[in-house]
């Protein structure tokens, strides 16, 4: 035990005899590691944040469209009205426009039904359905300094010259429907008749929102629309959820792929830092090996200097890496795009701790190769060596 | 009934340089050192002195031939084995010191009974500081790295060093060969205080003047030994009688040290009680050989 206490601290002088070279190798990781780490927190935000929303929206609640992806009649309505255990059917209209010149996605639900696709912050909803009324989110109404009360210019492709809205209600932003429906756009509120005329949709819905009278029914309900509508996609919470998870999935392979390439370019950082160490040091293996140093022992030094490098690599980049997950979250999102992202920052000791605990398993793997070529060292040509 | 400390029996290591070209570094060289024994090894370079010190030291192996080291035959020892017994049984002293640049002199000393496992901590550095006194290593330069140590303080570390597990010799390559006139005589006059005090000491050189302090000289040339006659003179000890009486003191203290780690490792059965009379005896041997 003493002894090994006592080649560790041979390993941690060597380091700290060449500070340079040790700052350099420990920065490499520690670049990799904050990489990972800071992408780690900020899909975790996006996951949280994608949960939340989808829960939020759909709770016991089923959403159906055609299988086609075609609009659905107007007239499905009122049939799914008529199944045992639905409460209401909601027809739902959505489409992309312009909001004076600013890309947008345009929402339309029956006024009755609005505040439960989006929170409002300030004013009202709108007040009749042929009402020019219209929603904006919150943070889009302060940067195109729109206040309540403000007239914007809805455009359509369909009625490219635009017609005026009142807005009447700011929303909170990343409202109910934004992650599953829209994804993270500016979402603008009107009501159903004013989006049947702006997006051309007479007698139709994108989608229909079904509300059930008994959480517990819901695959009853599920299954009644199924087997009395074939032609119907019915998306539960748990279907939508799924989708997004699969979209988040291939988001997280992607960040992680980027990931690993530096955290593989911190391991061969890593692997020369060890490699040179020991090349540098041929002639005192051979010592070490002559006054009894056996090989095992000269594996563990070196093994133990890249671990030491992979430790103060690892917990530097991992709070170097929280640190740029904040910023990233708080600060670069929500300025890059022209809608805002705004994701939940959470701080729990797993990205910390997956950061360290990469960060030493690749210095250690590193390491090794170059370490064990060490421990093989003759003694006579080490000593040899000049 | 004592084995000689070292033993080489018709010795011949052969290099192969590339496919054809062998180059024969020694040839049936037959060596007997007694414990005790002071002997050096002289000769021109190429004339395979430092391979036989390299097979002396079980750090190569010889082509042919058997060696034994205390009476054991080192020759089919595995690689590990051989770490474990270069560590109890040989110490080295190299013409470059070869001390290790991240330690402190004393932890240069300290290390190889660290590596031992036979020493606790405190033990180690006692002993350590000992060696150091009995070389004659300044005290105020203990915990200096070597690149602040001049090149005979550097060698004395050296020599503390080969002495720290208690070796059955000191193998020492050109001890002299990198330090000037001043230093090489106190290396030569602590080598030589050291064998007195019953030390085996192997060295290699083509120092004439520090063979002829050695009780037997070895000629090399082309690969084969030949012995020269014993010399009759001894060299005047280069030192007080006060100074010498001091010397002894040391390493009477040092003997009591491994005598009191002996007795230690003995009743934590930690060796066996064949070792423990022969690590002993051997104590007593020392001690008497210091006392006169």
């Amino acid at each position: 035990m003493i002894t090994l206490l006592y080649l560790a601290r041979y390993a941690l002088r060597d380091l700290w005899g060449k500070k340079v070279r040790t700052g350099l190798t420990i920065l490499g990781i520690a670049i990799g590691i904050a990489s990972l780490v800071s992408l780690f927190i900020v899909s975790l935000g996006l996951r949280t944040r994608v949960g939340e929303s989808i829960n939020t929206l759909l709770g016991s609640s089923v959403i159906v469209r055609m299988r086609n992806s075609e609009p659905i009649s107007i007239y499905v309505v009122h049939l799914l009205n008529n199944i045992p255990g639905v409460k209401r059917a909601v027809p739902v209209i959505v489409g992309s426009g312009l909001v004076e010149s600013n890309n947008a996605f345009i929402l339309a639900v029956p006024i009755d039904e609005i505040q439960s696709f989006q929170t409002i912050l300030n004013g009202s909803s709108i007040s009749s359905p042929n009402a020019l009324e219209c929603l904006m989110p919150k943070d889009s109404a302060v940067r195109m300094g729109i206040s309540i009360g403000s007239t914007v210019r809805l455009v359509t492709p369909y009625v490219q010259e635009g017609v005026s809205f009142k807005v009447v209600g700011l929303s909170e932003v990343g409202g109910l429907l934004q992650a599953a429906l829209t994804g993270p756009a500016s979402v603008v509120a009107v009501s159903l008749e004013q989006g049947e005329k702006l997006l051309n949709k007479r007698g139709v819905a994108d989608m229909i929102l079904i509300r059930v009278n008994d959480p517990s029914n819901v695959s009853l309900v599920v299954n009644a629309i199924r087997i009395t509508y074939p032609s119907l996609a019915v998306s539960t919470e748990e279907d939508v959820l799924n989708q997004a998870q699969s979209i988040l999935n291939t988001i997280d392979a992607v960040i992680f792929t980027i990931s690993a390439i530096s955290i593989v370019v911190a391991g061969v950082g890593t692997m020369n830092s060890v490699t040179m160490s020991i090349r540098e040091k041929i002639r005192e293996i051979g010592v070490l090996k002559s006054i009894g140093t056996s090989p095992a022992q000269i594996l563990y030094i070196f093994l133990m200097e890249g671990l030491i490098l992979g430790l103060l690599g690892g917990f530097t980049g991992s709070v170097l890496g929280i640190g740029l997950g904040y910023v990233v979250i708080k600060q670069v999102l929500p300025r890059m795009f022209r809608f805002e992202i705004n994701l939940p920052f959470i701080l729990s000791p797993e990205p910390f701790v997956n950061g360290l605990i990469i960060a030493i398993a690749a210095s250690f793997l590193s390491s090794l190769l170059p370490s064990l070529n060490a421990s093989r060292i003759r003694p006579v040509e080490a000593l040899r060596y000049e | 009934m004592s084995s000689p400390a070292l033993e080489c029996i018709n010795v011949s290591k052969t290099y192969f340089l590339g496919k054809d070209i062998e180059v024969k570094a020694l040839r049936n060289v037959s060596l007997r050192v007694e414990r005790g024994d002071f002997i050096s090894i002289i000769g021109p370079s190429g004339s395979g002195k430092s391979t036989l010190l390299h097979i002396a030291g079980t750090l190569d192996r010889p082509t042919s031939g058997r060696v034994l080291i205390d009476g054991v035959d080192v020759t089919e020892l595995s690689e590990s084995e051989l770490t474990a017994f270069r560590k109890n049984k040989i110490g080295f002293v190299f013409q470059f010191f070869n001390l290790i640049t991240n330690l402190s002199a004393i932890e240069n000393v300290m290390l190889p009974m660290l590596l031992s496992r036979r020493y606790m901590l405190k033990e180690a550095r006692l002993k350590a500081l000992h060696l150091l006194r009995l070389v004659g290593f300044p005290e105020d330069r203990l915990r200096n790295p070597p690149n602040r140590l001049s090149g005979g303080q550097q060698q004395k570390v050296a020599i503390a060093r080969a002495l720290a597990n208690n070796p059955t010799y000191i193998l020492a390559d050109e001890p002299t060969g990198n330090l000037d006139v001043s230093s090489s005589a106190e290396i030569i006059a602590t080598l030589k205080l050291l064998n007195n005090f019953g030390n085996t000491i192997i060295i290699v050189t083509h120092n004439v003047e520090l063979a002829r302090i050695t009780n037997k000289i070895f000629f090399m040339r082309d690969g084969q030994i030949y012995e020269e006659a014993p010399r009759s003179f001894l060299e005047r000890m280069p030192m007080d009688e006060a100074a010498l009486e001091s010397k002894r003191r040391i390493q009477l203290d040092i003997l009591r040290l491994e005598r009191e780690n002996i007795e230690r490792l003995f009743k934590s059965r930690m060796i066996s009680s064949e070792s423990y009379e022969r690590a002993l005896k051997n104590l007593e041997d020392k001690e008497l050989r210091v006392k006169h």
